[in-house]
């Protein structure tokens, strides 16, 4: 599996969660909570669908309801690489 | 009571191991808490007479599957040339109708498929696989699966008239890639992949219709059109179109993988082989009956309420959706004496292999048919082959319909 920096993650996430929510990937703020976003269930599933294709990790599409916000995602998927 | 005991277990159908064997996980939800509130704020009951009452319910709808697609497709189809064929495909399909358009729909496909002889049609199509297998050489090694899925595949093509168009293998894979369409927690990415065989498939059909509109012919297709016309159903042709569908699905998948589970526990187990040879057709009747409570691919299926409805000290609100885990019920201790093992003689059966209510499956008299059939013929070439040890069976990551991606095996003298 590659390994991604933070930076990378970051810029990535805001770029998928911007083509989500059809707004400028600026706007985004991976630190509010993963709830503010809206996101329908499909919406998180194809999310979650993109992480896995991007980070090759098998992922539970639960996933999100165990983090507040998509920075601790990030951290999650990082300690996933270790 | 300590606090271990409290903890209640939650339905997750990612739970490690889930898809190789998912009854150790329902069978401690169950015994934790048999009415819970999951993933989607679904509430999924596991018990048996739960189960029963909900399935047998008037007052409980099926969700409207085609409504679910079409409020979903700007979103799925964003960015996308492909044109949207998810919610006309499924239109139609019977496990997702209710009232009236579901009596409608069930009586014109009841009168279609009652000209068919399912025993004529399974007995030449067994007899065509047992001649493959014959000519199979020693030490060969095969996937089981794609034996299981021969059956179905050759008499639904000959019933439906596609046998001419859709090969073994492009049936198998449409076949699956539309049941895959109802499985849970699916993204948009996968909606696109199965958009693109409904498009397929749908396109196929559009043509066909116009050509037995002009040439009529002996297929179910065929019939359905004539009946629609004579008996005034009004359907479209999309609606035709998506009945076909859901037939071409639900015959070939279901037989498929109910047939390779059940290769997989006579292997796993050769004894029941042996059972099987010594058995009178009786016997072996009541036997397969075992197997479709044990090994049902069938694991859920959805409700929706219509009225707050209480299940002891729990009330569920009116417009919810609940998820009825008849894999769960299928193995329920308080109604079938050692429920997580096959016995081969057992006499009181109340399975929920085919669903239940005013929803059971439509092809269930076809399905018991083939298998009744094809299992005691199968049986002395079963007992010649040996599950691969360099190719483990690998299982389908699907919820709703449990399946072997493949099962392979060696084939001995």
């Amino acid at each position: 599996m590659d390994k991604y920096s933070t930076e990378e993650l970051t810029l990535w996430f805001k770029k998928q969660l911007a083509a989500e929510l059809n707004v400028p990937s600026e706007n985004v703020d991976l630190n509010a909570t993963i709830s503010s976003f809206g996101l329908d269930s499909l919406s998180n599933l194809t999310l979650v669908f993109s992480i896995e294709e991007y980070t090759n990790l098998s992922i539970d599409p639960t996933v999100f309801e165990e983090f507040n916000t998509f920075e601790e995602v990030i951290e999650w998927i990082q300690n996933q690489k270790k | 009571m300590d606090s271990e005991s409290k903890k209640i277990v939650k339905w997750n159908p990612y739970s490690e191991g889930y898809f190789e064997n998912p009854y150790k996980h329902l069978a401690e939800c169950k015994k934790s808490s048999p009415v819970q509130i999951g993933l989607k704020n679904y509430y999924i009951l596991f018990n048996h007479s739960d189960v029963r009452n909900v399935i047998k319910n008037p007052d409980f709808l099926t969700s409207d599957f085609s409504e679910f697609f079409k409020e979903k497709e700007p979103y799925i189809f964003k960015e996308s040339n492909a044109c949207p064929y998810l919610s006309k495909s499924t239109s139609k399909w019977l496990m997702y109708l209710d009232g009236e358009d579901h009596l409608k729909a069930r009586e014109l496909v009841e009168k279609g498929l009652s000209v068919f002889n399912y025993d004529e049609l399974t007995n030449q199509a067994i007899d065509e696989i047992l001649v493959e297998l014959k000519a199979l050489k020693v030490n060969n090694e095969i996937d089981l699966v794609d034996v299981a899925a021969k059956l179905p595949v050759i008499i639904t093509n000959k019933m439906l008239g596609l046998s001419n168009h859709f090969d073994f293998y492009e049936s198998k894979t449409l076949a699956h890639s539309l049941a895959y369409s109802q499985d849970l927690f699916l993204p948009r990415q996968v909606y696109l992949k199965i958009n693109s065989d409904m498009e397929l498939m749908f396109e196929f059909l559009s043509e066909k219709y116009e050509s037995l509109l002009i040439n009529p012919d002996e297929s179910f297709f065929s019939i359905i059109i004539k009946l629609n016309n004579e008996f005034n159903y009004n359907f479209s042709k999309s609606e035709l179109i998506s009945v076909i569908m859901v037939l071409f699905l639900g015959s070939i998948e279901t037989s498929k993988d109910t047939l390779s589970m059940i290769f997989l526990e006579l292997l796993r187990d050769k004894s029941l082989l042996k059972t099987i040879q010594n058995n009178t057709q009786i016997e072996n009747n009541i036997l397969v009956e075992e197997f479709l409570r044990y090994s049902s691919p069938l694991q859920y299926t959805v409700r929706v309420s219509t009225l707050d409805y209480t299940i002891g000290d729990i009330t569920i609100p009116a417009n919810s959706k609940l998820l009825l885990c008849l894999a769960s019920a299928n193995r329920d201790e308080e109604v079938f004496d050692d429920a997580q093992n096959i016995v081969p003689n057992r006499k009181y059966n109340p399975h929920f292999a085919f669903g239940g209510g005013l929803h059971s499956c439509v092809g269930a008299k076809l399905a018991r048919i083939e298998l009744r059939a094809f299992i005691p013929k199968i049986a002395s070439f079963l007992s010649r082959c040996d599950i691969s040890i360099e190719n483990a069976p690998v299982w389908q990551k699907t919820i709703m319909m449990r399946g072997l991606k493949s099962l392979n095996v060696v084939v001995k003298k």
